[in-house]
């Protein structure tokens, strides 16, 4: 099951980063997202991907060990954040469009200096 | 009453939310004003209660540490937020007379508060998660900062701060995530007891820990992670720079001390290592730190050196500084000095008082000229005294000329140096020196002096020019009463350095 799931996380990871250095501006975005995705997926598998449900599983009548609740808790609080986030990232990215009506990253170089 | 210690994050907090609310209100301006001023004085209590009780701590919802999220309020903590509510009174001063009524509507003054709120909180938690959390709010707020302007230039420059700073918090909670399963807490004290502990791997630990000070770096501008700031700085407006360069820069810096010198100092490499095996996990860091603060400190002057425009001298200005910043830290990290965390500290207000007056000025230039372009600027000393006083103590506080609070701080880092006997870093601090010097007095002989230019605008208004007084009078007045600072500082380092007594602070009730 590890390895299973740290195959994934590394295909992920590298799927990310393939497309943050594509030179389309909204793949770039896409890839962003995968990568803060794929850093929650990472979160979970912390607390350990085998076990019985948290609370529950407790007591005598079960033999089985919880899984550790905290990462998800914090899995759900980093999915929020990376909610707002690419709202922000996908408004930014139509105005972004609008302005400049283009989303070819490589012929905008050294725009902002 | 322990819950002083949020009341801070509350006031600002509090004023975030209003100020959404009533963003299109007559008094808006008043409002948010009146908030910093709360701020402000809830700061001032804090720091009392810290200076007679000691540390103090808040466990939210009554969850006991390491349980619950913990918020503690040492002497570091009570300087750092004492920095944030003198420079954001002043930015927020400046603010009401800068950014036009458009910007207002669209709830500048919410974007300010939230960015105050989320220093405040970072400055304060006392759980590794809950800094996760604060620093996405930092950020959150600067974007909106950044793309305040709109044009084609600030949007872009949005895209990648952006994309990079996702880049950046996924390996914050990648490192995090990793530091809570070998560990088996977020809180940060009883990390730091747990890392003394035999069973602990230390080898994740190792690993874990430099990818968080990769994230830092990013976060503070460090060479290689610099290339963030300069184009940020320059396209925002000029109030969100100073933000930005004088505090945000900031969290990352104070993150820095409290995690490795506080928290992950009692880590050590395993035995079974290849290299510098059984030593503290902080010896490898510190190599890290130095070699990066070195490269910064040359990097940053170098390019600060031959700038046309004000607010990109400044930028690349602020980026080397952050090297002068993190030279002692280094030191500290594999010593414990510390002077050399006090001085670090002195340095780091310095900054945050002289940089945010600097990059105020350079908005009041363009509002008198129309340019910030050094090259079509001159004799502006001849018009406006009140400015060119005030750009003339900042520029020199930065360049460390005494009696300013800048002197100290420069002179606090040449001694830690010469302390630790590193030749190749004095050398180094000596050429940083030097192109400060010679940056920001090319830059002052240009705006300053010479034929006076045709004005064409003219739109200062008194509240921006009073604003950049209010952080010229701390320029000086700290640097002529030094002796309060330079305790607190010193203070803060003790308390820095103190890895037990921050552990028994957060876990005591409980022995």
């Amino acid at each position: 099951m590890s390895l299973a799931l740290a195959t994934v996380l590394g295909l992920l990871f590298s799927a990310g980063t393939y497309l943050i250095l594509r030179r389309d501006a909204v793949r770039v975005v896409v890839g962003s997202l995968i990568i803060s995705q794929v850093a929650n997926i990472y979160l979970m598998t912390m607390g350990g991907s085998e076990g019985g449900a948290p609370i529950l599983s407790h007591g005598a009548k079960h033999d089985i060990h919880a899984t550790d609740p905290v990462p998800q808790a914090l899995v759900l609080t980093a999915i929020v954040i990376g909610f707002a986030t690419t709202a922000f990232l996908l408004s930014l990215i139509y105005r972004f469009y609008e302005e400049n009506n283009k989303i070819d990253l490589e012929s905008l170089r050294g725009e902002d200096r | 009453m322990t819950q002083t210690v949020i009341i801070p994050f509350l006031a600002a907090l509090v004023t975030a939310v209003l100020s959404i609310i009533g963003r299109k209100w007559k008094y808006r301006d008043q409002l948010s004003l009146a908030g910093n001023i709360l701020y402000l004085a809830a700061v001032l209590l804090l720091n009392s209660k810290i200076l007679t009780e000691g540390a103090l701590t808040y466990q939210a919802g009554g969850w006991p540490a390491p349980y619950g999220i913990t918020f503690i309020a040492d002497p570091l903590a009570g300087l750092m937020l004492l920095m944030t509510a003198a420079v954001s009174l002043a930015v927020n001063l400046y603010s009401w007379g800068y950014i036009e009524e458009r910007g207002k509507q669209a709830g500048y003054y919410a974007f300010f508060y939230f960015m105050v709120t989320g220093m405040t909180g970072a400055f304060t938690t006392g759980d590794l998660f809950n800094l996760f959390v604060m620093f996405e709010i930092v950020l959150m707020s600067s974007y909106a900062m950044v793309a305040y302007t709109g044009t084609k230039k600030s949007l872009f420059t949005t895209l990648k701060y952006v994309i990079l700073n996702i880049i950046g918090s996924s390996l914050m909670l990648i490192a995090i995530g990793g530091l809570y399963s070998v560990t088996g807490t977020l809180n940060m004290a009883r990390m730091a007891e747990l890392l003394t502990q035999a069973e602990v791997n230390m080898f994740p630990v190792l690993g874990l820990t430099s990818i968080l000070f990769c994230v830092f770096a990013l976060k503070s501008g460090l060479v290689p992670f610099h290339f963030w700031a300069p184009p940020v700085y320059t396209n925002s407006p000029p109030p969100a720079a100073a933000m930005m360069a004088g505090l945000s820069k900031k969290v990352g810096i104070y993150a820095v001390i409290r995690l490795y010198l506080t928290v992950f100092s009692t880590a050590r490499i395993p035995e079974k290592a290849p290299f510098m095996s059984g030593r503290p996990v902080n010896d490898f860091i510190a190599v890290l730190m130095m070699t990066m603060a070195v490269l910064t400190v040359l990097l940053g002057g170098l390019s600060a050196l031959n700038r046309d425009r004000i607010s990109k001298l400044l930028s690349y200005s602020s980026v080397g500084q952050v090297g002068f910043i993190f030279i002692p830290i280094a030191i500290a990290t594999t010593s414990g000095s510390q002077a050399a965390v006090s001085a670090a500290l002195v340095y780091m207000v310095g900054h945050a008082l002289a940089k945010p007056s600097l990059f105020m000025i350079s908005g009041l230039i363009k509002e008198i000229t129309g340019t910030t372009d050094i090259r079509r600027l001159g004799g502006i000393s001849e018009s406006s005294f009140l400015i060119s006083a005030a750009f003339f103590i900042s520029a020199f506080s930065l360049v460390g000329v005494p009696p300013l609070i800048g002197f100290f701080g420069k002179l606090l880092v040449f001694r830690t140096a010469i302390v630790y006997e590193n030749l190749l870093v004095i050398l180094v601090l000596l050429f940083g020196a030097v192109t400060t010097l010679f940056y920001m007095v090319k830059a002052w002989l240009r705006i300053f002096y010479g034929e006076p230019v045709e004005f064409t605008l003219s739109q200062v208004t008194r509240k921006e020019v009073f604003a950049v007084m209010i952080l010229v009078v701390l320029i000086v007045v700290s640097g002529i009463y030094f002796e309060p600072l330079y305790q607190m500082a010193e203070k803060a380092a003790e308390a820095a350095l103190n890895t037990e007594a921050y552990v028994e602070t957060v876990l005591g009730e409980k022995k």
